[in-house]
């Protein structure tokens, strides 16, 4: 099984050897907040400190604003290899990935929650018409889902994804580009109505997963370090 | 700006129409919408009874569902809509694509408007579904003016709807959001009292509540959306009917303001005059349809 780090830039920036190590591939962004966006030239440097590492990016639900950034990151890595994979869960980004790929691409995990309810025959043939390959995956319920699209799953830990909003917790705004005030904050939030705890981190809710994994050994297991550390 | 209003029965239809919307959508049993099925319509012959009390008024009617469909129920919603169509229905509302290109594939031509749950947020997403046949889109609540004019004045001829923000909103991107609520079951056993969005959390600093903006905020956006443009509003589909005619009031006299050329520090001053606390409306879930 492959083992990767999912990672926000600013972390990628600053990232240790001895936390990288055994992990094949390291995932640079968010799924849940567009801001999360790395520069060319931080990619390069991290390619350069990691040359064994892979490197993924990970996308969320894009504005128009947002996905001209993501549009203009992806054009300067047309050609050059330095990105083998690219996490997707806006339809909006297809047609810039398409341009400038070939990406290995896998379904993020909203948009999988989409896919996994439609019509198979339909969203088999859309994923595979576009090559997606993988989806990412935090509940054995999705994972299964993504099996049966015919998907090889990429296993998230240590949270499962409950909710995400488009207004900063943080910042309090709807901006594209911001202080990245998020930075290394992961909220613990508890209320004697729900049974396990919430935790913030960037513009998404998570919580401890209950009962098992995946059914079947997942193909890759990612690690989130940020969602790990208080929880 | 017409306004649209979701309606859970023919009583709610003749109030709402008679009240001043322009539009009604509701839902029907059997085709799988995003309520409850208590807030849908018991058969098609309610549908059409919908549709003849806004054709006497020379208004429109439109059908929801806006979640993902099955592709058994494909055929038989098909045949529905054909149906319904022929009737004087005047669109259906989606969120499915694999619905939608099994219509366009069967060459069912229809107005379709895309729900809020379809989370489509940028241009491109748009014309993804503008190639699936969508005619109108509701944007997503949770996105604001600032990023919307790629959408609303898109380059496909697609209408837009809108709700109002400052009277109700959701914090979390709904079709994405698991958390429990009043609505995550039909059964009494399952079902959370008030919404997870809204209860205050203890947390390292202290009580917590996810954040939302102000109302002063969402109102300088309603105002936005007016002026870029933005056809329709929509005042959705509420178990508590009180509630929902009170948003719809509300919402009514603000439209009027706009339409009056009102300016926008006036516009504002007179929204937060009004109650308009969006959670007000989360927290009062409680079902009390009108009766008929």
């Amino acid at each position: 099984m492959e083992k990767a780090l999912l990672i926000s830039p600013l972390k990628a920036e600053n990232l240790k050897a001895a936390d990288a190590r055994d992990h094949d591939t390291l995932i640079i962004g968010s799924e849940f907040c567009q801001n999360q966006l790395p520069v060319l030239p931080a990619l390069k440097k991290l390619a350069r400190r990691f040359p064994a590492a892979r490197l993924a990016l990970a996308t969320s639900l894009l504005t128009d604003k947002a996905l001209l950034r993501w549009e203009r990151l992806l054009r300067g890595l047309r050609g050059s290899g330095l990105v083998n994979e690219v996490i997707v869960n806006d339809f909006g980004l297809f047609p810039a990935l398409e341009k400038n790929g070939p990406f290995a691409l896998s379904l993020g995990r909203l948009l999988l929650r989409e896919f996994a309810k439609m019509d198979r025959a339909w969203a088999a043939a859309f994923l595979k018409g576009r090559g997606v390959r993988s989806a990412e995956a935090d509940t054995p319920e999705l994972a299964l889902a993504a099996v049966k699209l015919g998907l090889k799953v990429s296993w998230h830990r240590p949270l499962a994804f409950k909710a995400v909003t488009t207004f900063c917790p943080f910042e309090k705004h709807f901006k594209p580009v911001c202080a990245l005030s998020c930075e290394g904050k992961l909220l613990k939030l508890s209320n004697p109505h729900l049974p396990l705890p919430l935790f913030l981190s960037e513009k998404a809710y998570f919580s401890p997963r209950r009962g098992n994994g995946p059914a079947k050994t997942p193909w890759r297991e990612v690690l989130t370090p940020a969602l790990r550390a208080k929880s | 700006m017409k306004i649209t209003v979701g309606v859970k029965s023919i009583r709610e239809t003749e109030y709402f129409l008679d009240a001043g919307a322009d539009e009604v959508y509701c839902g029907l049993l059997g085709l799988h919408n995003n309520r409850l099925p208590h807030e849908n319509l018991t058969g098609p012959a309610d549908v059409e009874k919908v549709i003849e009390l806004a054709r006497a008024r020379g208004k429109k009617v439109f059908l929801a569902a806006n979640e993902i469909v099955s592709e058994k129920e494909y055929a038989k919603t098909l045949r529905l809509l054909s149906g319904l169509r022929e009737k004087g229905l005047s669109g259906l509302i989606v969120r499915d694509p694999a619905l939608l290109a099994w219509l366009k594939k069967k060459k069912f031509r229809f107005y379709f408007t895309l729900s809020t749950l379809a989370n489509c947020f940028n241009s491109k997403a748009l014309a993804f579904f503008a190639d699936l046949g969508v005619s109108r889109l509701v944007l997503p609540m949770q996105m604001m003016p600032e990023n919307a004019a790629g959408l609303v004045k898109n380059r496909f001829g697609i209408d837009t709807e809108i709700f109002c923000q400052a009277l109700y909103y959701g914090i979390n991107v709904d079709s994405r959001c698991e958390l429990p609520c009043p609505q995550t079951s039909e059964a009494e056993a399952g079902k959370f009292r008030d919404f997870t969005c809204l209860l205050p959390f203890k947390s390292p600093k202290g009580t917590f509540f996810m954040p939302m903006p102000g109302p002063g905020y969402m109102l300088n956006a309603f105002y936005d959306y007016y002026k870029a443009g933005v056809g329709h509003l929509k005042v959705a589909r509420w178990p508590n009917t009180l509630r929902e005619a009170d948003l719809f009031f509300k919402a009514r006299y603000l439209v009027k303001l706009l339409e009056k050329g009102i300016k926008r520090e006036l516009f504002i001053h007179e929204g937060l005059r009004l109650d308009a606390k969006p959670l007000e409306y989360g927290k009062s879930f409680t079902y009390k349809p009108l009766k008929g």
